[in-house]
């Protein structure tokens, strides 16, 4: 009876810190009429639902720096600050982003539209102004053509200008030509002048067929994406028909490069300047005027949330080196709601067998298990409100195998104690001596199991790591309940009421 | 108030050959399993894709098939969640994975432009982070049985560490066997289950070990195989309460958790039942012939 009011002030205690931590949580998942401040407020001392939940990215990039010199980690950091601004303007709630090694990205978006976050992320945004070269498209199809006929006597005549066709004032091709029209274009390549590149433009349907336009232009770039001080989305104001409605990015230059870009729309009035992206040319205007203001268009047929997320990677700056997706974990929002409702179902149930279980078997004393059971449960989730720990799937299975495991050391002390009465000790000597033997092995038995969980944790990914979170603080907390706060329940009940008979 | 085992007193160490040839034949025949067939591994070891899909109407497993074959991929595992026909798990090994993923949502969308889809859960692994992957399980697992060994040596002696050891490969290779015959997915997810039946195991088998080591020292003049008996059949009631209370949850976690987290209810729920068995039949036999050939003097 040592000191029995020390030890319940100790396990009032931990019920009015437990209270406090949980309290976040409670009120974020259960009030529906939470306003927008209240909602992040709480959200920042709360429990968190993690991926496979809550719906939401997990993606791992990596980059491809073949033919780069920089090291790698400079690459990746500077990756890595371009994609937290894009990210950042974007605006998702909550976003991770980590560094890893070998060049490596992590990236977890709760709640985004998925090809949206994947083209935003993998855009490597390397824009430049390219002269368009008009007068020598003949020479150098021509001797494309000638080269067919020598390699391949049976060809036919032009057998590379026959696949092209005319969009508008531009060439182009159908895009089920594509693939041959690339492999010409790999075997021709030496016959292509050394300062000279061709180019694409996007898919766009024209009179019924899918097409890209065709570009030869310079191989130098006059300007690339570096200078770019501002980019803003805004509704295209071009009178033509086939622009209505859709939208275009306006660029400002840095100072410097307006000049350039002065210059440059100066000394080439009525040539065409591709504006290109990412090796796409987006548009190819032609040069009316001089442009002095150091302002410039890149239109297209965007849709308004096309060409806000372009302004913003253009704002952001461009990728050092392509990323690659190496892996991705996506969990649409549905399914996380499903595996919600099922975990809590699957919890409940298992909760529920456990109890009725132990008040059969044990009675009265099960009656002190299912107390302590429901404290463990109760502690475990404001444990992980206060560290602002994630609820997983995996999460969801290790509260359900908590519950079927804490009640090990239960069943351990009962056993004991009953044990201890068989042998004819009296009520309060057997449960002494029951907590004191059976602690041992209950410290023993535990430090297994976490030293498992710990490992989980660290070797462990994703999900895995929320199961191993919630069965090592499941198992810690049990310590407490099962072992501390039963004797606390046991030794004030007997005292109290004068215990001669236990019912266990 | 129940007490539905009365104090028992069988003779396990007597019957322990049974127990061994048992075990022998099941770790045999896993292993054949294992060599022969092999586990299906996940794309998180192998690398690969996998599409969760919901339609809006009815579509059959033979349609989707056709229509994968269509871009080359009806290598891919199809299976179908539910009964109601709407919603299916497509997943393959593939060398591009992103590729893959890609082509499947394209082609589902030309073949079948009238019934609406909603991609549930998209998943892409480089086959390069799979071997990654499998390499850090690897090691999360050898680390796992080191600390283990480590400290049932150290709380009770060697022959218990060792013992230990032997009882969770026979756990382990015995739940990968029925693993593969069910033909279950071996996910990262499994492996996390694998290493919780090991926890739980170990558990099982420190609780019989306290006992016995606290026997040993009540009853030095008996014979060690009845000090053990003693052991095992004194805690033979909180074993299968335990046992049953997890089970319990496990088994509601398996039928009513869901498709998400079924293989990993499936795998706990086999494991366990090894589990059990093992720490019972197994810890303590292979300890008590440890004795009888080798004993250990009696301070």
């Amino acid at each position: 009876m040592r000191n029995i009011g020390l030890r319940i002030g100790i396990v009032i205690f931990v019920l009015v810190l437990g209270i406090i931590a949980i309290y976040p949580t409670i009120r974020l998942y259960t009030d529906k009429n939470l306003s927008k401040e209240t909602e992040i407020a709480l959200s920042k001392k709360a429990m968190h639902l993690g991926l496979d939940l809550k719906g939401g990215m997990h993606l791992v990039l990596e980059m491809d720096t073949t033919g780069l010199t920089e090291t790698i980690g400079d690459l990746r950091d500077r990756a890595y600050e371009i994609i937290r601004n894009r990210i950042d303007e974007f605006g998702v709630y909550e976003p991770v982003i980590e560094r890893q090694s070998g060049g490596r990205i992590l990236i977890q978006l709760p709640g985004v539209d998925r090809d949206r976050a994947i083209d935003l992320i993998e855009k490597v945004a390397h824009l430049e102004f390219i002269l368009v070269v008009e007068d020598r498209i003949e020479e150098v199809l021509g001797q494309i053509d000638k080269f067919l006929q020598v390699e391949d006597t049976f060809a036919f005549e032009e057998p590379f200008t026959s696949y092209l066709i005319r969009v508008e004032q531009d060439m182009g091709i159908d895009v089920r030509d594509e693939d041959s029209v690339r492999a010409i274009l790999d075997q021709v390549k030496d016959l292509i002048p050394a300062d000279l590149q061709i180019l694409f433009g996007p898919r766009e349907s024209h009179q019924g067929r899918e097409v890209r336009r065709f570009y030869l232009l310079k191989k130098k770039a006059e300007l690339t994406g570096e200078v770019i001080r501002d980019a803003k989305h805004e509704p295209a104001q071009s009178q033509d028909l086939q622009h209505l409605g859709s939208w275009q990015v306006s660029i400002e230059f840095k100072r410097e490069a307006a000049r350039r870009f002065a210059t440059l729309t100066g000394k080439n009035i009525n040539k065409r300047l591709a504006i290109v992206l990412d090796g796409i040319v987006q548009s190819a205007p032609t040069i009316v005027t001089r442009i002095p203001q150091g302002r410039a268009m890149i239109t297209g047929r965007f849709t308004a949330e096309q060409a806000r997320d372009l302004a913003i990677i253009l704002r952001a700056g461009a990728l050092p080196a392509p990323l690659k997706i190496v892996e991705e974990r996506t969990v649409g929002p549905s399914l996380g709601r499903d595996s919600i409702t099922s975990g809590i179902r699957a919890v409940l149930i298992a909760g529920l067998l456990v109890i009725v279980f132990m008040l059969i078997y044990y009675s009265l004393s099960g009656f002190v298990a299912d107390i302590t059971l429901f404290l463990n449960l109760f502690l475990l989730v404001a444990i992980l409100s206060a560290f602002r720990g994630s609820l997983t799937m995996p999460g969801i299975a290790g509260i359900a195998l908590t519950i079927g495991m804490a009640v090990d050391a239960n069943v351990l002390i009962f056993e004991r104690i009953r044990e201890e009465l068989n042998i004819g000790k009296t009520t309060r000597t057997a449960i002494d001596q029951g907590f004191a033997r059976a602690w041992v092995t209950i410290f023993d038995s535990n430090v297994t199991t976490i030293i498992i969980g710990v490992i989980l944790f660290i070797f462990g990914s994703g999900p895995i790591k929320g199961f191993a979170l919630i069965l090592t603080i499941g198992l810690v907390s049990n310590l407490f309940c099962a072992v501390f706060v039963s004797k606390v329940i046991f030794n004030y009940f007997t005292y109290k009421f004068d215990v001669r008979k236990l019912r266990i | 108030m129940i007490e539905i085992i009365k104090s028992t007193n069988i003779d396990f160490i007597g019957k322990r050959k049974y127990g061994f040839v048992f075990s022998a034949v099941v770790i045999l025949l896993s292993l054949i399993l294992i060599f022969a067939k092999g586990p299906n591994f996940g794309i998180d070891f192998t690398g690969g894709a996998l599409l969760q899909i919901r339609f809006s109407g009815p579509i059959t497993t033979g349609e989707l098939r056709s229509t994968l074959s269509k871009v080359g991929k009806e290598q891919a595992l199809i299976q179908a969640l539910g009964g109601e026909g709407i919603e299916y798990l497509i997943r393959a090994a593939d060398e591009k994975p992103v590729e893959f993923s890609k082509s499947v949502k394209e082609v589902l969308s030309v073949d079948f432009p009238d019934n609406d889809r909603e991609i549930l859960r998209e998943e892409t692994v480089e086959p390069k982070i799979g071997k990654e992957l499998l390499t850090r399980t690897l090691w999360a697992i050898f680390i796992a049985l080191v600390l283990i060994f480590g400290y049932v040596s150290f709380r009770f002696d060697y022959r218990f560490g060792i013992a230990a050891l032997i009882a969770l490969f026979h756990d382990a290779i015995f739940t990968i066997g029925v693993l593969v015959l069910t033909q279950r997915e071996f996910s990262i997810v499994v492996v996390g289950a694998l290493l919780t039946i090991i926890g739980y195991s170990i558990n099982d088998s420190i609780v019989i070990s306290d006992r016995i080591r606290e026997k040993y020292k009540k009853m030095r003049k008996e014979p060690y195989d009845v000090i053990l008996n003693t052991g095992l059949n004194e805690t033979l009631p909180r074993t299968i309460l335990t046992s049953s209370t997890t089970l319990l949850a496990v088994l509601a976690l398996l039928i009513f958790g869901g498709a998400v987290i079924a293989d990993f209810a499936f795998t706990l729920l086999v494991g366990f039942v090894i589990g059990t068995y093992s720490s019972i039949f197994i810890l303590a036999n292979i300890v008590s012939i440890w004795e009888e050939r080798f004993p250990k003097k009696k301070k």
